[in-house]
């Protein structure tokens, strides 16, 4: 029985994107106890609602998160929308669906660098960032920002992209598809990566569906649960499947997530074959009032939107739910029996994006 | 050992010479690494800008302690290759590193940082894996030409090489440790951060950081050296042959992940007593 | 979409509600609290396999005590302490309670005081730009120079 000592994580940590603190409790060098801490970001967001009227407040929601910015947006702008029921052109409801599924290829790329690098394997971090700039320019030229893209709006989209860009962008996404190859068979086949990665921090069917995990934490342990399956944008007329994995441990989860990318790649082509024309915004007139509750799937899982309005410009509530802050229960499930050298691919194997747990 | 002028002038040499040698191959790394990234990568002088820099910066330790055991670990360091480069015993500058090492990781221990204390424990592991396949080395070259003296090994006729092939691999193999590159990088990464932190040296910076970086630049000469040794009757082969295998270094780190130290341990190991012990056997039966 | 309706539950029956859900396959997905001048109540939504969800709506106030649903769902816990420390609703029966320190917020119960919306007084141009005319006439302030030099008892080698 070996002495226990107490080793801090985060939430500065160089291996961690965002300030997250746990309390290790060590035997050795095995964990027996995690104790979770954060609060370092809470910006209290979505307090703003009293302040900023229902347009503007689509801005400050995008600002929770800059990986995850686009579907907040858009989840807002979708919620509203059902609240005053406003409906937005189909043209509209296309481009939503293809900036997001860029922000997922872009947010994978972003994720599977990260996981590169907790364990140990710079170079194939630093390949993937090289790819995810190919994603990058694509958003600066279509929406005009890298991070950040405030396209969203309340009846539609500010901008519009033509029919040439978008062919050119689909040669670009053949590129991207080309570029990925051979950094997803390293993922899958190196041997160090899966020494790593099999094996570790198996999370069983039952378990992941009952402690609430969502998105490709979920699915990688065999729930085939997707919220895109829900029709939203024009989710209800593509063609795709929730793309499950059996093992459920962390080899599992970069295998989902490699999938996706793939799968959102192609979703993308099928966007761009089937945009109808026309505008891409419609006037709204009026207020909210009434109350709605909208589920989105972001990359890193199935976010939940409430906007409640009251009549006034200004909101009664708006509130997000998202994925890391369900995803935070089977994380600290996950943790106790696992070496120390393996805190760090756990806390990134649930895709962590802390911005967006505390907004 | 006889102090002769041919150890005197070794010395010297290597004293001048190695941190030079030593930081030149260390920014040609950095920048072979970065081109592999997809990055242009450093200046080849930047690791003597860094120690420069690194020289100025304000001491704000918590313990002063450590500062003994790492002027211990660099004078060591010095010593075990002015032993080699000087035509000294091997055997003894393999105990004067591991002398080295053991300041080293003292030094961690002296600081209250639990990531200096879990580097600490690590690096232990890591010596345990990497000694005997050193040590076989050195009682190979000894099988082979009867001498544990590095001058009557260089100045052996026949290459080394031809004797001990599997010593050799075996050796290459813990290389991958001793130069602190991935897989085997778990107590101090060299270019790479990791979950605790810097490691061994989390708790070290300004003029101490320097030493160590400065003495780690020693250690990889004198582990050149070694391969030098195998090389030894055909300089230009053998020099080509220790910048292969440093290089060969650089290419294993971009290309794998970090092991943990259950599989370092295993895995040195396991080469050790295959290839070094095979080798070994073979030399008394021949 | 989703088809928008919340039945209405009371305190006391809110932990049977999420036995009988769980029974019937659903798992927690998420809960949140509302509050505006006139009403507060809190909002739970249970969610299936096949996605399709049921939400309650409980009303509740600051300092009310609502039995906690983290002995059926320990999904639950964090909702419950993050709705505790930002609305004051205590939950009785938490799995594991932070006791305030999830966000540590400088002011306790910030979401429970729900703020008029400010208005934009309009400014007057010429009163604005007169704030903020710099006069290129007038020398710039003297500023003392920066002292480079390190303190005396730096720690140095």
């Amino acid at each position: 029985m070996g002495e226990r000592t107490i080793i801090p994580f985060g939430p500065q940590h160089p291996v961690l994107p965002e300030p997250l603190h746990l309390d290790l409790i060590l035997e050795d060098e095995k964990i027996v106890g995690a104790v979770p801490s954060i609060g370092f970001i809470h910006r209290g967001l979505e307090k703003l609602v009293e302040k900023r009227d229902f347009q503007e407040m689509a801005f400050v929601i995008e600002r929770i998160c800059g990986i995850c910015s686009f579907i907040h947006g858009q989840g807002y702008v979708q919620t509203i929308e059902a609240v005053m029921g406003v409906e937005i052109p189909e043209r509209a409801k296309y481009l939503r669906s293809f900036w997001g599924e860029l922000s997922r290829v872009h947010s994978h790329l972003l994720w599977l660098g990260l996981m590169a690098d907790a364990f140990g394997f710079e170079s194939l971090f630093m390949h993937c960032w090289r790819v995810r700039e190919k994603v990058l320019d694509i958003f600066e030229e279509t929406t005009g920002g890298r991070v950040i893209f405030s396209v969203c709006k309340v009846g539609g989209l500010w901008k519009n992209v033509d029919g040439d860009t978008l062919r050119r962008i689909g040669g670009v996404l053949k590129d991207v598809d080309k570029d990925i190859r051979p950094l997803a068979d390293v993922f899958m086949r190196d041997y160090t990566v899966q020494k790593r990665c099999v094996g570790l921090g198996v999370l069983t069917k039952e378990e992941a569906f009952q402690l609430g995990a969502v998105g490709p934490m979920l699915r990688a342990s065999g729930v085939a649960m997707d919220a895109r399956k829900l029709g939203y944008a024009a989710y209800g007329n593509l063609e795709f499947e929730p793309v499950t994995e059996n093992a459920g441990d962390c080899q599992a989860r970069i295998a989902v997530r490699v999938r996706e990318i793939y799968q959102a790649l192609d979703i993308m082509r099928q966007c761009i074959e089937k945009m109808p024309g026309g505008e891409v915004a419609t006037t709204v007139k009026g207020n909210p009032q009434g109350e709605y509750l909208s589920r989105l799937e972001q990359p890193r899982g199935e976010a939940v939107y409430y906007g409640k309005g009251n009549g006034t410009k200004y909101l009664d509530r708006f509130r997000v739910r998202t994925p890391t802050f369900a995803n935070l229960i089977p994380l600290l499930h996950i943790i106790p029996g696992c070496d120390l050298a393996d805190v760090p691919l756990l806390a990134l194997t649930i895709d962590p994006c802390i911005s967006c747990t505390e907004r | 050992m006889d102090v002769t002028a041919t150890t005197v002038i070794g010395i010297l040499i290597y004293l001048a010479a190695a941190p030079v040698v030593g930081g030149l191959l260390t920014g040609a790394d950095r920048i072979v690494s970065a081109r592999m990234q997809g990055r242009y990568g450093p200046p080849l002088l930047q690791p003597f800008y860094d120690v420069l820099k690194l020289w100025q910066k304000e001491n704000i330790v918590v313990n002063r302690q450590q500062k003994v055991y790492i002027l211990g670990f660099f004078v060591f360091v010095i010593i075990t290759g002015c032993i080699m480069f000087g035509g000294g015993d091997l055997l003894l500058a393999v105990f004067a590193l591991t002398l080295a090492s053991v300041f080293l990781i003292v030094a961690a221990y002296s600081t209250f940082s639990p990531y200096a204390h879990i580097g600490a424990e690590r690096e232990m592991i890591q010596m345990v894996s990497y000694e005997p396949m050193v040590i076989l080395t050195v009682v190979g070259m000894y099988m082979a030409t009867g001498s544990f003296s590095a001058a009557d090994i260089a100045r052996h006729d026949g290459m080394l090489f031809l004797h001990l092939p599997f010593i050799f691999l075996g050796f290459l193999f813990i290389l991958t440790i001793k130069f602190r590159k991935s897989p085997f990088d778990i107590s101090m990464s060299h270019h790479a951060h990791q979950e605790i932190v810097r490691g061994l040296t989390t708790e070290f910076s300004g003029r101490d950081l320097a030493l160590i970086e400065i003495a780690h630049w020693y250690e990889n000469v004198f582990l050149l050296g070694l391969i030098y040794l195998f090389f030894a009757p055909v300089p230009v082969v053998a020099v080509a042959v220790t910048l292969a295998a440093y290089f060969l270094e650089v290419f294993i780190d971009n290309n794998n992940a970090r092991l943990k130290w259950q599989h370092a341990l295993g895995s040195s190991w396991a080469v050790t007593l295959v290839l070094g012990v095979s080798n070994v056997v073979l030399l008394a039966f021949r | 979409m989703d088809p928008q309706v919340f039945f209405p539950a009371v305190k006391t029956e809110v932990v049977e509600i999420a036995q009988r859900n769980k029974a019937l396959g659903y798992r927690f997905a998420q809960m949140h609290c509302v509050k505006t001048p006139s009403e507060m109540f809190i909002i739970y939504t249970f969610e299936k396999l096949d996605l399709s969800i049921e939400q309650y709506r409980l009303p509740a106030e600051t300092d009310g005590a609502v039995p906690s649903v983290s002995g059926v769902f320990l999904a639950a816990v964090l909702y419950e302490n993050e709705i505790s420390e930002l609305y004051g609703v205590e939950f009785t029966g938490l799995a594991l309670d932070f006791a305030g320190t999830l966000y540590e917020t400088a002011k306790p119960r910030a979401f429970a005081e729900v703020a008029t919306p400010v208005k934009k007084t309009p400014v007057k141009k010429a009163a604005a730009a007169e704030k903020t005319k710099v006069d290129l006439k007038k020398p710039a302030e003297e500023k003392a120079p920066i002292n480079l030099k390190k303190p005396a008892d730096g720690g140095g080698n």
